[in-house]
C-alpha cells in the first residue's frame, strides 16, 4: 500500500489536520498511528480534537488504524444509466470510506475503487455498498417526483400563495 | 399512462426485515420489504391496509393533492414554530466563582474567595438585559449560572428588578432560572426567590458515593448530604415544580444509571435527563477518568429507559426527559424548544450566553470553549460595543445557520430522522473544525441515531404498555391516566364518545 493512499485514507476520516502520524509498514500491513501526544496541547485544544468516536485507543493520547495489505483495491462497477454519480457518492459518503469515482466508455459506466479496505470483509463491504447505492438511487428517483412538491409545501408554509391549484397543474403531476 | 399515485416528501431507511419511512413533518410508517417494493414501483394496490395508511400518514396521494400541500404546509410551520420565536433563552453568567470543583466542569470555573473581576458587574448586567429584551420572542427564559451564580447573588436580584421593571410595558412572559449547587443557599435566597418565582435548577449525580466522586468542594469532601439538604429545603419551601436537577453521565455512574434513577424517585424528583458529558473545560482534562465512549453511552442508555419503563409499569410516574423530548417531536405535530434538536441550530437563534464582561456568545459551550481557549470564533459581539441588530442579525450568526440546516447537510440530508434531529455547531467545530457541514460524522449525530433507532424499536413492537408510557411522558400524567384506569373515567370517556 502506497503512503499517499494511507493519507488520502485517513483524510477521510477528517481527523488528522492538526495531529502527527507514525507510518510503519512490515511484509503485510501497514500501520497508521495518530500521535496526539506529539501534537501541541494548546492546538488540541484549540481544535478539540476528541476521544471519541475515533479509531480504537491504543493508550493515553494516541489512536491507530490499521489494514491489511490489500492486494488490490475494490472495484466495483455501476451501469451509468441506471446509477447517478450522486447515489455512489453519497454512499461513499455514509460508509465514511475513501474511494476514487470515474466515468469511463462514453460514461456509461460508473468506476467505484475502494481504497485500502480489509480483505476479509471485502465481500461484505461490496454488498453494503451495492445495497446502499440502490438505496440512494431510489431516493433520487422519488425525489424526482415529490422534489417539486416538497419546494411547494416550503413555500406555502412560509409565503403562502393563492393560486396553489394553478401551480400545481401547470406542475404536470 | 397515469399513475395510480402520487409520492409526497419522504425518507427512508431498512430496519432488519422492515423499512422505515418518516415524512418531513415527522409522521412515520413501517412497511414489510416487499410492501415497500411494490410502493416504490407503484404497484401497490390503493384499497390495500398497507397503502391506506401510507395515504393516511401523507407519503402519497391519489387526488387532492392541494389539500394534502395545504396540510403538510400547515403541519410543517407547526414543526418549525420555533423559529418565529427566535432567541428566547438567555443564559447570564453571573460569577466565574464556585465553592466546587468538580472533576467534568465544563465552566472552567475559579475559587470562592477570588476577587470580585470574576464577578458579572450589574451595569454589565443590565446592559446584558437590555440586548436580550431586544429579542421579539413574547416567551423569554432568563438563566442564571456560573461559576456558583448565589456567589453573586446581589446581581441576581439587582438583574432580575431590573428587567422587571424594563418588561412593565411589554409585559412579556419571562421565566427566571437560577442554575446553582444549593450548597450556598440561604432563607434569604429562597424569600427573594418565591417572591419572584424564580425556578432552581441544581446538579444531582446519584447516591452519595457516586455524588460525591465527581462534585467535591474546593476545601475538600463530597457534597451530597448538604445537596439533598437543600434540596428538600428548597422544594418546600419554593413550590415544587419549581425545582429541578440535572445529572451528567459519567464514567463514575454509566454502570450505575439505575441506583442514580432510584436515587432522584427517592428524593421526589419528577424526571431525570440522562445527559451525555460534554468535551469541554475540566472534562476534556480528565477525560480519561470522566469519559467514555458513544457507544457506551447508548448501551447504558437503553438499560436506564427500560429501567425507567418498569418504574411507570410499577405505578411511579417518573420522565426520562430526552426520550420525552424525541417523542414529542416524533408523535406529536409539535416541536420543542430544545436547541440541540432543531434546524437551523438553536445555538444563537433559541438561545444566548452572555460573559461576565458582556461578551455574548452563540451557546454554553460556545463561551467555555473561548474561556478554556481564547478561541472566540462563536462569539456574536459584546454588549457594550454592539447593537442586538448587529449581533443576532449579522453575517457570523447567518453563517452558523446556514451551515447548521440539515436539510442542506451531506448525511444529514437523506438521514430517515432528520425532520426530528438538529445540529450542534460547536461539537461539530470541535470534532472536524467546522460549523455543521461534517455534523453526519459526529459524536452528536452517532448518540442521537442510536437513541432513534431504540426508540422506534419500541414504536415499531408497538407493545400497548411502553406506548401508554411514553404518551404519559409526553403528556406528563401518570399512566393511569392515559389508561382512564381511575374510576369512573372510564365510564365517563365512553359516554362522552
Amino acid at each position: 500500500m502506497h503512503i499517499n493512499q494511507v493519507v488520502k485514507w485517513e483524510l477521510n476520516l477528517c481527523l488528522l489536520n492538526q495531529a502527527i502520524l507514525v507510518y510503519s509498514t512490515n511484509r503485510s500491513r501497514i500501520s497508521l498511528q495518530i500521535d496526539w501526544q506529539n501534537t501541541s496541547k494548546d492546538r488540541r485544544r484549540h481544535r478539540g480534537i476528541l476521544p471519541v468516536s475515533n479509531p480504537q485507543r491504543l493508550s493515553e493520547g494516541n489512536y491507530y488504524m490499521q489494514s491489511e495489505k490489500s492486494e488490490g483495491n475494490i472495484t466495483i462497477e455501476f451501469d451509468a444509466r441506471i446509477y447517478s454519480e450522486q447515489a455512489v457518492k453519497s454512499a461513499i459518503y455514509d460508509f465514511n470510506i475513501a474511494a476514487q469515482i470515474s466515468l469511463k466508455g462514453d460514461d456509461k459506466e460508473i468506476i467505484l475503487v475502494i481504497l485500502q479496505s480489509p480483505v476479509d470483509s471485502r465481500s461484505s463491504i461490496e454488498q453494503q455498498i451495492y445495497k446502499s447505492v440502490l438505496d440512494h438511487q431510489v431516493r433520487i428517483d422519488v425525489e424526482k417526483e415529490f422534489g417539486p412538491i416538497r419546494k411547494l409545501i416550503l413555500a406555502q408554509a412560509f409565503f403562502p400563495c393563492e393560486n396553489l391549484d394553478q401551480i400545481i397543474d401547470e406542475m404536470d403531476l | 399512462m397515469s399513475t395510480p399515485y402520487h409520492f409526497l416528501p419522504f425518507r427512508f431507511k431498512r430496519n432488519g426485515q422492515n423499512v422505515l419511512l418518516v415524512n418531513d413533518i415527522g409522521e412515520f410508517q413501517f412497511l414489510e420489504e416487499n410492501q415497500f417494493q411494490s410502493f416504490i414501483q407503484k404497484r401497490m394496490d390503493i384499497t390495500s391496509d398497507a397503502f391506506l395508511n401510507i395515504q393516511s400518514k401523507h407519503m402519497a396521494v391519489i387526488d387532492q393533492i392541494s389539500h394534502n400541500i395545504d396540510f403538510l404546509a400547515t403541519a410543517y410551520r407547526t414543526k418549525k414554530r420555533y423559529l418565529y420565536d427566535f432567541t428566547s433563552l438567555h443564559m447570564f453568567v453571573i460569577t466565574h466563582r464556585c465553592n466546587q470543583q468538580c472533576t467534568y466542569c465544563h465552566a472552567s470555573s475559579v475559587g470562592d474567595n477570588d476577587n470580585a473581576l470574576y464577578d458579572m458587574s450589574i451595569e454589565t448586567g443590565k446592559r446584558c438585559v437590555d440586548v436580550a429584551l431586544k429579542s421579539p420572542s413574547q416567551n423569554l427564559k432568563f438563566e442564571f449560572q456560573g461559576g456558583e451564580p448565589l456567589l453573586n447573588f446581589e446581581a441576581i436580584r439587582e438583574i432580575v428588578e431590573y428587567t422587571k421593571k424594563a418588561n412593565s410595558i411589554q409585559s412579556r412572559h419571562i421565566d427566571f432560572v437560577v442554575c446553582t449547587n444549593l450548597t450556598k443557599l440561604t432563607e434569604e435566597h429562597l424569600s427573594f426567590l418565591k417572591q419572584n418565582k424564580i425556578s432552581l435548577s441544581t446538579s444531582l449525580d446519584g447516591p452519595k458515593d457516586i455524588h460525591d466522586q465527581c462534585r467535591k468542594k474546593r476545601s475538600g469532601g463530597g457534597t451530597y448530604d448538604l445537596v439533598i439538604k437543600n434540596l428538600n429545603w428548597a422544594s418546600e419551601y419554593l413550590q415544587k415544580d419549581h425545582v429541578s436537577a440535572l445529572m451528567t453521565v459519567t464514567k463514575s455512574n454509566i454502570t450505575q444509571l439505575d441506583a442514580v434513577i432510584d436515587e432522584y424517585v427517592r428524593a421526589k424528583l419528577p424526571s431525570i435527563f440522562l445527559r451525555m458529558i460534554n468535551p469541554h473545560g475540566a472534562a476534556l482534562d480528565h477525560w480519561r477518568t470522566v469519559g467514555y465512549s458513544v457507544d457506551d453511552f447508548v448501551l447504558a442508555y437503553e438499560k436506564a429507559l427500560n429501567y425507567i419503563i418498569d418504574l411507570n409499569y410499577k405505578g411511579i410516574f417518573f420522565v426520562e426527559e430526552f426520550a420525552a423530548l424525541l417523542l414529542t417531536k416524533i408523535l406529536t405535530p409539535f416541536s420543542t424548544g430544545f436547541v440541540d434538536l432543531q434546524s437551523p441550530s438553536g445555538a444563537g437563534l433559541g438561545g444566548a450566553s452572555y460573559e461576565i464582561n458582556g461578551d455574548v456568545f452563540i451557546a454554553d459551550e460556545a463561551r467555555m470553549l473561548a474561556k478554556k481557549t481564547n478561541d472566540n470564533t462563536f462569539c456574536l459581539g459584546n454588549v457594550f460595543r454592539d447593537t442586538y441588530e448587529s449581533m443576532f442579525c449579522g453575517q457570523k450568526l447567518f453563517e452558523i445557520a446556514r451551515s447548521t440546516t440539515i436539510e442542506a447537510l451531506p448525511g444529514c440530508a437523506w438521514c430517515v430522522y432528520q425532520p426530528y434531529c438538529g445540529s450542534d455547531p460547536i461539537r461539530s467545530y470541535l470534532e472536524f473544525g467546522d460549523f455543521g457541514e461534517s455534523q453526519a460524522k459526529t459524536g452528536f449525530c452517532k448518540k442521537n441515531k442510536a437513541i432513534f433507532d431504540l426508540l422506534f424499536r419500541f414504536l415499531q413492537s408497538n407493545e400497548d404498555k411502553v406506548i401508554d408510557v411514553f404518551w404519559s411522558w409526553i403528556s406528563r400524567r401518570d399512566l393511569s391516566q392515559i389508561r382512564l384506569e381511575n374510576s369512573g373515567h372510564n365510564e365517563e370517556f365512553c359516554l362522552q364518545a
